[in-house]
């Protein structure tokens, strides 16, 4: 044999060693560990503390899901499934054969030679019948009977790691696909993703939100999450679906899930100018140019309620020489006629400070931006089958014994030498007392 | 009524675990028989406060399996110990065996009823958890667990006992026998919670701390099958492992609630 071969086979042993399989758990376990004990995803790359800049990042410890610490015990796992695998391929190879009657464990009597070898096998067969498989095999002067049961337990070890190889394969192929979220508010639409990893991509359609409902219980607990969407193409519609939670929903290989909500309050501002006024709905962060002055207008908060005085609005209004915070009140009103001289106490809340607009809020409306989960996984149908095959293949691996009986049936000088061995998943194990007692009487008490 | 009949059980299993316990000290095989009567009783009245509970919840107009928040989860769990307990000793009611499951049933019946903690009412359903798969999962992996209690009870129990060689040799085959059904439930639970998040969630698998604590269980207990093979018998190393096994359990189920997480129980 090659010193190529010899390594080969050397490695392959190591491959396939149980305890290689025993000590990538415990690893894996602990790295596992590692991952819930170090917050993940969550250090930006330029800062952090001496532990982090030290340890925790040059270690990957901070993702360390997708770390060769943690990837490479899982690939070797893999190739430790698939080399048990390939050493178990002896237990196949002959399957069409009889297989040969084990010399250790063996019960053996001597009977007489009146008996018949072809009745005492009949009658041992008997014995054996019922749910087992008979097999008869002559070899010679022997003959021998093998009864068989649970023989799909053989396969079990070949369907669980076999099993552990597709999962795997599947979790590789998951890789070339993509998880993030989608932000729509409703009545717009949108293609971008932001992914998982802080980057921006475009899906090739467009996704628009129709509407988003929220239900709540009596007790205020949040009873569902309802968005319904549309997807476009080419400025045409293509398809309309509903997305709830535990119900998402498949476009083009892209799985939407019910992620989360925003909800958006609208002010609906008016400003005033001795020429007229102009109506301007705003959210939370619109900037809007007022085009007669050059002026710009920030909302900066737009709030239900402030100190009990009502729905409010905060602007920021930037003039070219400088900027001016103020606070626009729906009931402004009522607020000075409880509290008289207010606006010269604080004059941010003045609505007519800054010349020659006036501000007013006239209603605020809620409106709800949706959070829709984006994952593209080709690897999904995979994982699925191989987690089927694994479950199946560990309840048959506990649930299922594979039973042989052998006996043999020898004619020889003395007599007729019977011998019989069971095993039970491979292993050796007592012979049943029925045949036992059986041989005994033919031995007329001695074996 | 659900409460009050499931608060009564705490006493039933108080008094089968001291019952039992008595029966470990003086070696009198009566004791142990009655201990397994009473567990039984227990069993019963605390399934009947399971049903009770499903049924006030559908005329509370929420009608959900009482399998959706920590007291509903420690209830069952409580009683998927239990009912792990009595299927196993069905022939002998090995009160050793006894003291140990019982004993957690009792705790994990107090810890769900008298703690002030452990809110007791009857719920609606959030989104998330309006799922048939919910239900699947949530049986399987605690009737794991409790075959993992077993597994690890008699793990336990095992190195306790070296004296007997008849006494190992049947500890070491109900060991056995329950570390494979926990594998296979515990297996099916992790499947089945894929599934659901696939759905609720968008992904079957997201690292969260309690999908990584369970795959972190489910790492032990595989390599206590695997060393068991190596070994060729339940070994005192298997043994040990099923105890590491338990200590992983434990934090699955209570330690990831202090882990911000999805799972994290409110």
């Amino acid at each position: 044999m090659g010193t190529v071969m010899l390594w080969y086979m050397k490695l392959l042993k190591g491959l396939a060693s149980l305890r290689l399989t025993v000590g990538l758990l415990f690893w894996l376990a602990f790295m596992c560990i590692i991952g819930t004990i170090i917050p993940q995803y969550t250090f930006p790359s330029s800062s952090g503390s001496s532990v982090m800049t030290t340890i925790v990042r040059p270690l990957s410890l901070n993702d360390v899901f997708h770390s060769l610490w943690f990837l490479i015990p899982a690939v070797v796992l893999g190739l430790n499934a698939a080399a048990c695998m390939y050493q178990r391929r002896k237990s196949f190879a002959g399957s069409g054969k009889f297989p040969v009657m084990p010399k250790a464990g063996l019960y053996g009597v001597t009977i007489p030679k009146e008996n018949k070898q072809e009745k005492i096998g009949a009658d041992l067969a008997g014995l054996i019948e019922g749910s087992y498989r008979i097999v008869r095999h002559e070899s010679g002067s022997s003959l021998t009977i093998m009864g068989e049961k649970g023989k799909l337990r053989m396969y079990a070890p070949l369907l669980v790691h076999g099993s552990i190889l597709i999962i795997l394969l599947g979790v590789a192929l998951g890789f070339l696909g993509y998880k993030g979220s989608i932000e729509i508010p409703v009545g717009q639409a949108s293609d971008s993703v932001a992914l998982s990893d802080g980057t921006l991509m475009h899906l090739p359609f467009q996704v628009r939100c129709e509407d988003f409902k929220v239900e709540y219980y009596d007790n205020g607990m949040p009873r569902e999450y309802r968005s319904e969407i549309s997807f476009s193409q080419a400025g045409g519609n293509i398809a309309r679906a509903s997305v709830m939670v535990n119900h998402p929903v498949s476009f083009k290989h892209v799985l939407f899930s019910q992620s989360g909500y925003n909800p958006n309050l609208i002010a609906v501002i008016r400003v005033g100018t001795p020429s007229g006024s102009e109506e301007i709905k705003a959210t939370e962060g619109s900037v809007i140019e007022m085009h007669d002055t050059g002026y710009r207008m920030k909302v900066v908060k737009v709030v239900e309620d402030v100190m009990r005085l009502g729905p409010a609005v905060q602007l920021i209004i930037e003039t070219p020489n400088d900027q001016k915070e103020l606070w626009i009140f729906k009931q402004f009103e009522r607020i000075q006629a409880i509290h008289p001289g207010i606006t010269e106490k604080m004059p941010e809340f003045n609505p007519s400070i800054l010349k020659p607009y006036t501000f007013t809020l006239d209603a605020l409306t809620s409106s709800y931006t949706t959070i829709l989960g984006i994952n593209s996984d080709p690897g999904v149908p995979l994982v699925g089958l191989g987690a089927i095959l694994f479950l199946f293949g560990v309840i048959i691996a506990f649930m299922v014994v594979h039973e042989r009986i052998w006996v043999e049936i020898e004619e020889g000088s003395a007599g007729l030498m019977i011998h019989v061995a069971r095993r039970l998943n491979g292993r050796p194990a007592a012979i049943d007392s029925r045949i036992l007692k059986h041989l005994q009487r033919l031995a007329g008490g001695k074996s | 009524m659900n409460t009050v009949i499931l608060a009564s059980v705490t006493f039933i299993y108080l008094a089968s675990f001291v019952v039992f316990l008595v029966g470990g000290i003086t070696g009198r095989g009566s004791w142990g028989r009655s201990g397994r009567i009473i567990a039984i009783m227990g069993l019963l009245f605390h399934t009947v406060g399971l049903v009770m509970r499903w049924v006030e919840s559908h005329q509370a107009g929420m009608g959900h399996a009482p399998l959706s928040n920590f007291y509903e989860s420690l209830v069952f769990f409580s009683w998927a110990v239990c009912l792990f307990y009595l299927l196993y000793t069905l022939k002998d009611a090995k009160a050793l065996i006894g003291v140990f499951m019982m004993g957690v049933a009792f705790l994990l019946m107090a810890y769900a009823s008298f703690s002030p903690t452990v809110d007791t009412r009857i719920q609606p359903l959030i989104p998330a958890l309006k799922s048939n798969w919910l239900i699947v999962h949530v049986i399987t992996c605690f009737l794991g667990y409790a075959a993992f209690f077993m597994a690890s009870s008699l793990g336990i129990i095992s190195l306790m006992k070296k004296d007997s060689a008849e006494i190992q040799a049947s500890v070491r085959d109900m060991l056995e026998k329950s570390l494979k059904a926990g594998f296979i439930l515990f297996t099916l639970g992790i499947i089945t919670g894929s599934v659901w998040a696939h759905f609720a969630w968008g992904r079957y698998w997201g690292w969260d701390p309690k999908e990584t604590w369970a795959l972190i269980t489910w790492f032990i207990y595989a390599s206590a099958i695997h060393v068991r093979v190596i070994d060729g018998s339940v070994s005192r190393r298997v043994a040990v492992i099923t105890i590491i096994g338990l200590v992983s359990v434990l934090f699955t189920y209570f330690g990831v609630n202090y882990l911000p997480g999805l799972h994290s129980y409110q």
